[in-house]
């Protein structure tokens, strides 16, 4: 009976490792492909440059033991994106806990000209004002944050990003609106009246 | 009211990534509400500047440590606390053992039979111990 049991199972094993050797990429492949993707998601969900590079490294040891697991039914990216947004997803619980119990910090304020920059000097000041956008993002809601990251520094489609999140397309753009709208009120200074949930 | 219903309807028409053109109506409030006006070019704002990001990448050393993650398994041994083998494989051992030591004891034809059987799976046990593939009891 024994026998039988291990000539089964070997034939199993054998099946699922070919069927895995044709599907897998390689380790170092994923990080070269992934690892700016994954970390510029971090960084801009989680605020911070610690965090961010302690969520990446988190984010591929759990793809390097779980690769061999990986069965190939999902698109690799949809696998990857999903265990980066668990991650941030956590860390930033985490973080939402330790801002609330500290002072809420400085607001920040910015005066939001309609018209393009000229010169050099307005160019700086644009830059500037876009990275203080990319910052502020982390300091949304969660969903909006992952939405915002994922449509315009990702550059997915919404298709792309329901399929990771799991949400119709009608949401992704709800979602997006509804993040850009606190984004432009956190940075002219507005209040936003609906609470900052995680 | 009325800018309420004008911001709900630049909204609406609203499309990331492309030039909005707005309703004529809604351009005629536009020019005549300043509020409505700065709404708008907030909102324009907001996605320019989302669009022009600064990119950032994880630095060398992070880079290197992610590498790391992937060399590390390569030149590794089993993890501490795996078995080298399993309690199936022990078993088959087990009965390669008790193979032998029946076949020291006085031929009879069930003696042998079971002698066979035991050493078939003593032999079994030992080629997949050699490819160090734990089948059972994993």
């Amino acid at each position: 009976m024994s026998l039988i049991w291990y000539y089964r199972n070997r034939i199993i094993e054998s099946k699922y490792f070919r069927q895995n050797v044709r599907s897998k990429p390689d380790f170092p492949d994923i990080v070269r492909d992934f690892s700016k993707q994954v970390y510029e998601h971090a960084y801009r969900v989680l605020g911070n440059v610690e965090e961010a590079e302690e969520a990446t490294q988190d984010v591929f040891l759990r793809i390097h033991r779980s690769l061999h697991s990986f069965r190939g039914d999902a698109v690799l990216s949809t696998w990857i994106w999903k265990i980066t947004l668990n991650v941030c997803l956590t860390r930033r619980e985490r973080l939402e806990t330790m801002r609330r119990r500290r002072d809420p910090g400085d607001i920040l304020e910015m005066h939001l000209p309609g018209d393009k920059s000229e010169n050099a000097h307005e160019q700086v000041v644009r830059r500037e004002q876009a990275e203080a956008v990319g910052r502020t993002i982390s300091r949304l809601p969660q969903r909006e944050a992952t939405v915002i990251t994922m449509f315009y520094l990702q550059e997915m489609t919404y298709a792309e990003i329901s399929e990771i999140l799991n949400i119709p397309p009608g949401s992704v753009a709800t979602v997006l609106h509804r993040g850009r709208e606190r984004l432009r009120k956190l940075l002219i200074g507005q209040p936003d009246e609906e609470s900052h949930e995680v | 009211m009325k800018c309420d219903e004008i911001r709900k309807r630049i909204d609406e028409a609203y499309v990331p990534k492309r030039r909005t053109s707005l309703p004529p109506d809604v351009g005629l409030h536009l020019r005549s509400c300043d509020q409505c006006r700065s709404y708008c070019e907030s909102l324009r704002t907001v996605e320019e500047l989302l669009i022009e990001i600064p990119r950032v990448s994880p630095s060398p050393v992070l880079l290197n440590r992610l590498r790391e993650i992937g060399g590390r398994d390569r030149v590794a041994s089993p993890a501490p606390g795996r078995k080298l083998i399993s309690w199936a494989h022990g078993m088959y051992l087990a009965g390669g053992i008790a193979a032998v030591v029946l076949s020291a004891l006085p031929a009879s034809l069930p003696t042998l039979l079971l002698s066979f059987a035991l050493l078939v799976t003593a032999l079994t046990t030992v080629s997949v111990h050699l490819l160090r593939r734990p089948l059972l009891g994993r």
